[in-house]
């Protein structure tokens, strides 16, 4: 039987929760993606944020908190078919107990290895990659991540700028976090109009992307390591690249 | 005059042979101080130029007006570049404006000696009272100490920075006395003796007083220009290692000269290896000396004194050495896993974590992300060896040649074609 949820981390949980207490399933999919299968019944989960949290502390009591963590980080990947990749790990953990995530070549735990990596990796790289733009006292940051790291940068924005208000709009997902400088909040967010910034924002902007260009050293040009770095598909938001001039 | 935006470029461009762009080694939360910033202490990279180099801090000088003439520095007196100063209120505002942004992580300054050393050094600690007091900035800082200042100055510099740097340049007082006439190593070694004194007893003062101010915390870092003297690779990586041991720096950064305005005095010893490679060996075998326990006379010797072209500095040492291999994946200990070629850090301690389990196979090893193709002359799997008939450098090298010719491609400028015949 294939169980169907809501796409939230907590759906997830109760769903894994009931898959490990109750019944088993024989996957875990989001019910507006599901494609029915021939002969595959399905059950709706419905999600209980308190057995979730539960089911969570369980993994970090019978694992460790690292295995509830890397589940979590997981779960924000952007790979199709994540959920019976956390299925298929915490099946083997089960059946190996505690330390089984060390057995890191092995095909169960590998893939979630690797894909919560690369969203930790994504959330590091994207806490350089932010550009805010002043707008009216706010600072606005539009960008479009692989992955679903949106949560994982306010608290180190909400700390580095306290005490300012700012926007940061993950325009993939249209998803936002408002922050007034004290608190914070993840709400749906779409812009359908274009921006018009103040002309001291654009000068501040010209300013940046004139030191971009000159603190490269001609003689050591290397785009293909820049691009290692910044891939192009980041550049629409980023203020020193996305000018025509650059592309 | 020209306006901040010129000016912002010719001080940027006065800047960027400075290769020091990390923000790391302190982690300070903003903890609602009223003021903006914080420090997180694996460093953030905010954006990478046109030559791939990461831009983490506004690096920027003061003014590059000199009064010095150092043959490799671009801003020396007698070269013909355009000059200019930014107020200690315009760098301020400039950084707070960038750091707001998310473009930075904070501000490395630096600066020309216009006048003299103490006038310098003055405006610099200026311009970081303004940012600490004034604006509250609680972001990154690293600073510039100028050799020949007042002690005091460099002292108060240090209460106010993350990280300070004073620049060796020439590893010897001989190169120094031909390129830099007016330095001398002795004012160089000065202020780096004074911070590492200064960071060793705030390290008791922090643990004695609840309220004490750290003193440069991020710990300090040097530059060495390499290519513009004869001085081989042996002698530059054991500068490093002295620094490291005796001032405790942090980084020793490498910078592959390049000639800048019309260079007269430069002593233009043939190149070996292109300058970028050499840069990039150098680098390499920084890494061993800092985090694989190796020494610099393990790496190199007066015999064999430079580093090669076709093959990094670990995999050199190892078949120099291959009366310590084969060795037992199953059961080395750390510190000889990470001697390995092909095995780091993250990939030894994914093995030692997973053989306390079960012991690993060959199709294990390989998924454990080493790079099996170089590793595997070094290490017997279950007793097992996989690196073919025999264990002799030559066979080794033969097996590993088509290898180069794609990591040359990393460096642009470096035809394989050029780098061929160099090898040991």
């Amino acid at each position: 039987m294939d169980y169907l949820y809501d796409h939230s981390f907590d759906g997830f949980l109760t769903a894994t929760a009931i898959h490990f207490q109750e019944k088993r399933a024989s996957g875990i999919f989001p019910e507006t993606h599901y494609q029915y299968r021939l002969g595959e019944e399905t059950r709706s989960i419905e999600t209980d944020p308190i057995r979730a949290a539960t089911f969570y502390h369980e993994l970090e009591e019978c694992f460790s908190p690292d295995v509830a963590h890397k589940c979590g980080r997981a779960f924000l990947s952007d790979h199709p078919n994540k959920e019976n990749l956390l299925l298929t790990y915490l099946n083997f953990g089960f059946r190996k107990g505690r330390g089984f995530d060390a057995i890191f070549t092995h095909p169960d735990v590998e893939p979630v290895q690797t894909i919560a990596a690369a969203v930790e990796w994504e959330a590091a790289r994207f806490l350089g990659l932010i550009r805010f733009q002043e707008i009216k006292g706010i600072l606005y940051a539009s960008f479009s991540p692989d992955n679903a790291i949106l949560g994982l940068l306010s608290d180190h924005f909400l700390d580095r700028l306290h005490g300012e208000p700012w926007i940061i709009h993950d325009t993939k997902r249209n998803l936002a976090i408002l922050c007034n400088g004290v608190k914070w909040r993840m709400v749906p967010f779409k812009r359908d109009f274009a921006l018009t910034l103040p002309r001291e924002e654009l000068a501040i902007q010209q300013l940046w992307r004139g030191y971009f260009t000159h603190i490269s050293i001609p003689e050591r040009k290397n785009p293909r390591l820049q691009t290692q770095y910044m891939p192009k598909r980041y550049w629409k938001d980023l203020i020193e690249v996305n000018s025509p001039h650059f592309r | 005059m020209y306006d901040i935006y010129d000016r912002l470029q010719i001080l940027a461009d006065s800047a960027k042979y400075d290769v020091s762009c990390s923000s790391s080694g302190n982690e300070r939360k903003n903890n609602r101080s009223g003021g903006i910033g914080n420090a997180r202490s694996f460093g953030i990279c905010h954006a990478w130029a046109a030559d791939g180099r990461c831009i983490s801090l506004l690096k920027i000088l003061m003014t590059n007006h000199c009064v010095y003439d150092c043959a490799y520095c671009i801003n020396r007196a007698s070269n013909d570049v355009p000059r200019a100063s930014l107020t200690p209120e315009e760098i301020a505002e400039t950084t707070m404006a960038f750091y707001r942004r998310n473009y930075i992580e904070g501000l490395f300054l630096s600066s020309a000696v216009d006048v003299s050393p103490n006038r310098t050094m003055e405006r610099i600690v200026k311009t970081l009272e303004l940012l600490r007091h004034q604006w509250q900035f609680q972001g990154y800082i690293h600073v510039k100490a100028i050799p020949g200042a007042d002690p005091r100055l460099i002292q108060q510099a240090g209460f106010l920075a993350d990280r300070m740097s004073a620049n060796i340049e020439l590893p010897s007082s001989e190169s120094l006395r031909l390129l830099a006439p007016q330095k001398q190593l002795k004012t160089i070694l000065q202020p780096m003796n004074q911070i590492q004194q200064g960071i060793s007893e705030n390290r008791y003062a922090l643990k004695q007083y609840r309220n004490a101010k750290s003193f440069v915390p991020a710990g300090q870092s040097t530059q060495m220009i390499i290519g513009a003297t004869p001085e081989s690779d042996f002698q530059l990586i054991n500068a490093s290692q002295k620094l490291y041991d005796r001032f405790q720096l942090k980084r020793v950064f490498y910078s592959a000269y390049i000639p800048v305005g019309n260079p007269k005095k430069v002593l233009a010893p043939i190149p070996r290896i292109a300058p970028l490679m050499r840069e990039h060996r150098l680098y390499q075998a920084d890494w061993l000396l800092r985090f694989y326990g190796f020494r610099a006379e393990e790496l190199l010797d007066e015999i064999k004194p430079h580093f090669d072209a076709d093959f990094d500095p670990k995999m050199i040492w190892a078949i120099r050495h291959l009366e310590q291999f084969p060795i037992e994946i199953n059961r080395a200990p750390f510190e000889t896993l990470i001697r390995v070629p092909g095995i780091g850090h993250k990939t030894a301690s994914r093995i030692c974590n997973q053989r306390q389990l079960a012991s690993l196979s060959v199709e294990e090893v390989k998924k454990t992300r080493l790079v099996w193709k170089r590793a595997r002359f070094f290490l017997t799997v279950r007793g097992k060896y996989y690196g073919g008939r025999s264990l002799s450098p030559e066979g080794i090298k033969t097996a590993l040649q088509p290898e180069w010719s794609h990591q040359l491609r990393l460096f642009p400028g470096t035809k394989g074609g050029h780098a061929h015949g160099l090898s040991i």
